[in-house]
């Protein structure tokens, strides 16, 4: 094992001194609580490439990060080394707008990609309007495969044409194309895609654009029954309405609830597109709502409105978990935790997601064992979002392996034979 | 008549006497493909289940041979053919529709279903299946899924691989496996994503979890004729450019609206250059904004000619046209070759005119009939294999043309797949490096050459005389080819 000192001086001599420093304090470049010996931030994919060679040949633990946000989803790392921050290679390299394609380095922030798109009246559908100081990144999204408008849109498996990826050898190698429509050779955009860091680095991205809905408009509904309002966004789709997202959230998460009426369960639905069909969706939606026994909110309340950087606040709660059932089954599995436990949620029922977040401490492990088997009893899977790192050192976050786990472990091995990239983070601890 | 072989027999012992074809007669039928290559296998077996699927994979491994799967054989680059021999499994037999949760929008099918027969089972619903290969009327869903298949409507609605959720799959190993599921998220790598589209070389099929859309509510398609092919091509790019994402933009070049025209009135007017068939699906403030917004820009665009329909009898006109043209295409020449190269949007203007100098050049006539929104080409050449030399020119001529897709940054497939047909040109738009990244994939999965051998990468060994074959079965495209 190299030494601090000497590790530091091998790492500056591959970005140049000011790029790769120790951290500055216990959260800087953390993981879980746990600090690397060093973080690193290369300027270029070469720098990447030179990086992991190094640390594939030391077996050094690295983890990739992006805008740090979500760096925490995941299992505690086996070890860890170096912070391999992409937040330098943050550059457009190729927009085309006439192609609807563009090319972007992994650590650009998504406000700042799409304030460029914005100009050509296109947009990567991560999310629909991205707060610029959110230091959210394509490649920490891509990682994920997370998006804020999958309703509409899909996830960035869905839109992502091509991958410039460093393997944890150190090769530069592409996958997918420039076009949008590409069948040449296996999809391993797909495979990197979600694959948390833990197969190559991200390092550029191609996406398929697309056109910058018109206008945007959320109407917020309340039900005295979760399950009406549940249906009633499902219904909205059945119609093919300008649904681009819907979530449905419990009376104490509104602003009313905390006054002294209870208040009922809130659809925020927000439909996006050209001004007509936009303004007919609502409409009908409103209007499918009435039959289902569900009554505008005034604008006051609709200041609950999501933010994608909403998910960030989970973090600071002793417990999340976000499980994923089919989507008729989501009031089934909201009903059978309402019965056994507290704390707000958020459903995005199209999706067949709901995240439960527990405010107050209290005996976690219980917790996390209820949501499991509520979504087990109904095909669901549950993956612990935040918690404590004590509590995720006793624990696989991802629950039990699905079926095909020793294919993935089988890749993770041909990937990363020596483990280095976020080892142990991934289902199964890969 | 001679015993079975030691193979014959354990397959016949697994699957039943009648679902094992070995005899020479049997097996031709399985020899080919809709395009270019023929490979005879040994035997031919249609399991019923998973478990004779399974079960035929362990015998064929234990007798050393490799397995191909084949669904209705209409492939456009090879990728049903067994051209290094052993057995193929064929999923004719297995084509049930086992299940339509309409409220969730899915349905479990078997591989071996028709793609037409999903969108006409859940229609009662108002769902259909959004993958739309020209084919969809003969291809199956299991062949959908190994090559990613593509359509007119992957323009807004994507490929096979956006609404695909889950698969059983057999693995070289011969067990059993589910990747993915109906509901969403299910944790670790997305293997479904990277069975899709791998043409057979990682695993084999044996049921698709597949995504259903909604009937949109109102459709709108319009059919603009212009005088010159350069100015459709440029109002392509207009179209997206002014945010506009049609469901379809497909456009019809002037040698194939002749050959159209000559045995289907279609009206297409004898003079016209080109014309462009543009879809706008959503709400009917939607398209109706929309297809205004198109006519306006196709007008301004040069078009002499736009016409409209919005009711499905005045749709279904609209399409016939496009829908014939291969049809038509084939009484024009006995022959003809498909291609199937994608470049960015706005290189279409010059890739059309490289394709028509090069056609001129080689003296082949060539018919555009594709994609274009997606900048998906399909030139079609026709020609004549009898006369000598013609096969090997028109090869040549294929490659050029396929050079000038990757030359503009393009890729040598859009929705046919590499198949054997074009493993050669892999390596003009991977590098080495891109190339054994994906071998681990195939390493992971136990596939060295279990499955469908000689597939996609230049590597893989045997089909030495895949190249001659190849030029003397081109002539086999028929006039019920689809492109």
């Amino acid at each position: 094992m190299v030494k601090q000192a000497s590790l530091l001086r091998e790492l500056q001599s591959i970005v140049g001194k000011e790029h790769a420093h120790k951290p500055k304090n216990d959260r800087d470049g953390a993981v879980d609580g746990m600090s690397p010996q060093a973080i690193v931030e290369p300027h270029t994919c070469e720098e990447v490439a030179e990086l992991l060679r190094f640390a594939n040949s030391e077996r050094l633990a690295v983890i990739p990060r992006g805008g740090g946000r979500q760096t925490d989803l995941g299992n505690i790392p086996a070890s860890y080394d170096i912070a391999l921050s992409l937040a330098r290679l943050d550059r457009i390299v190729e927009h085309e707008p006439a192609d609807l394609t563009v090319t972007c380095q992994a650590g650009i922030g998504v406000g700042a990609l799409d304030s460029h798109l914005a100009r050509s009246g296109q947009m990567v559908p991560l999310t629909l309007d991205p707060n610029p100081a959110d230091p959210l990144t394509v490649g920490g999204l891509l990682a994920l495969n997370m998006g804020y408008i999958r309703v509409s849109h899909g996830g960035p498996r869905d839109f992502t044409i091509g991958l410039k990826v460093i393997t944890a050898d150190g090769r530069t190698s592409r996958a997918g194309g420039k076009v949008v429509k590409n069948v040449a050779g296996y999809d391993l955009c797909k495979l990197y895609i979600g694959s948390r860091g833990t197969l190559a680095v991200i390092a550029e991205a191609t996406f398929k654009l697309f056109p910058r809905p018109q206008i945007k408009e959320t109407i917020s509904l309340e039900f005295a029954d979760c399950a009406n309002a549940c249906r009633v966004a499902t219904e909205t789709k059945a119609r093919a309405l300008s649904i681009v997202d819907a979530h449905v959230i419990p009376p104490q998460h509104t602003t009313r609830g905390s006054a002294n009426q209870p208040g009922g369960y809130i659809l925020h639905l927000t439909c996006a597109g050209e001004p007509g069909s936009v303004e007919r969706s609502c409409k009908e939606a409103s209007k499918l709502a009435a039959r289902a026994g569900g009554a505008p909110l005034d604008s006051d309340s609709q200041r609950e409105q999501r933010t994608s950087s909403e998910a960030s606040e989970h973090a600071e709660y002793p417990l999340s978990v976000r499980v994923r059932v089919l989507p008729s089954l989501v009031p089934g599995f909201i009903r059978a935790m309402e019965d056994q436990t507290e704390g707000p949620f958020d459903a995005v029922p199209l999706l067949g997601e709901v995240t439960w977040v527990w405010v107050k401490a209290g005996n976690q492990r219980d917790w996390i064992e209820l949501a499991r088997a509520a979504a087990s009893r109904l095909g669901g899977t549950a993956e612990v979002q935040f918690c404590s790192p004590e509590l995720k050192r006793q624990i696989d976050v991802f629950g039990p392996p699905p079926p095909s786990f020793p294919l993935m472990r089988a890749i993770k091995q041909q990937f990363d034979p020596n483990n280095i990239l976020s080892p142990g983070r991934f289902v199964g601890r890969l | 008549m001679t015993a079975p072989s030691p193979l014959i027999r354990d397959l016949q012992t697994a699957i039943g006497r009648r679902w094992v074809l070995h005899a020479p007669e049997d097996l031709l039928v399985y020899e080919y493909d809709a395009t270019i290559e023929r490979g005879l296998p040994e035997a031919v077996v249609l399991p019923d289940t998973p478990q004779q699927v399974a079960a035929a994979v362990r015998i064929a491994r234990r007798h050393g041979i490799p397995v191909t799967a084949r669904g209705a054989g209409t492939g456009l680059s090879g990728g049903a053919i067994a051209c290094e021999g052993g057995v193929v499994i064929a999923t004719a037999r297995m084509n049930r529709i086992l299940e339509i949760d309409a409220d969730n929008c899915l349905a479990v099918v078997e591989p071996g279903v028709v793609n037409l027969h999903i969108s006409e089972a859940v229609a009662p619903y108002g769902l259909y299946y959004a993958p739309d290969p020209s084919s969809q009327k003969a291809c199956t869903i299991g062949g959908n899924v190994a090559e990613n298949a593509g359509g007119p409507h992957t323009l807004r609605y994507g490929a096979t691989t956006n609404h695909v959720l889950g698969l059983e799959i057999v693995t070289p190993d011969g067990d059993i496996m589910w990747l993915g599921g109906k509901a969403a998220g299910t944790p670790g790598y997305d293997l479904t994503g990277v069975v899709v589209g791998s043409e057979g070389t990682l695993a084999i099929v044996t049921k698709v979890i597949i995504r259903l859309l909604h009937k949109p509510e109102s459709t709108i398609t319009l059919l603009a004729i212009f005088d010159e092919i350069n100015e459709a091509s440029e109002t392509v790019s207009a179209i997206i450019a002014a945010g506009v994402l049609p469901a379809a933009l497909e456009m019809i070049d002037k040698n194939t609206m002749d050959a159209v025209e000559e045995f289907a009135n279609c009206g297409y007017p004898p003079d016209a250059g080109a014309a462009l068939l543009i879809e706008v699906e959503g709400l009917r403030e939607e398209t109706e904004e929309q297809s205004n917004a198109v006519r306006a820009i196709c007008e301004k665009s040069g078009a002499r000619e736009v016409r409209v329909g919005a009711d499905p009898a005045e749709r279904e006109r609209l399409w016939a046209g496009r829908k014939a043209a291969l049809g038509a295409l084939g009484r024009k020449a006995p022959s003809y070759y498909i291609l199937d190269g994608v470049v960015p949007r706005t290189k279409l203007p010059a890739v059309l005119a490289g394709v028509y100098e090069a056609c001129a050049r080689y003296g082949f006539p060539v018919a555009n009939v594709f994609h274009a929104g997606d900048g998906n080409l399909h030139p079609n050449i026709l020609f004549d294999e009898r006369v000598p030399g013609a096969t090997d020119q028109v090869l040549a001529l294929g490659e050029e043309i396929m050079r000038l897709c990757v030359d503009a940054g393009g890729s040598i497939t859009g929705e046919h797949g590499i198949g054997y047909e074009k493993r050669d040109y892999m390596s003009w738009i991977f590098s080495e490096d891109d190339m054994e990244v994906m071998g681990r994939l195939k390493l992971a999965f136990g596939a060295a050459e279990v499955f469908n051998p000689g597939k996609i990468f230049p590597t893989s060994k045997g089909c030495g005389e895949v190249t001659s074959r190849m030029r003397a079965a081109i002539a086999k495209i028929g006039p019920d080819a689809y492109v």
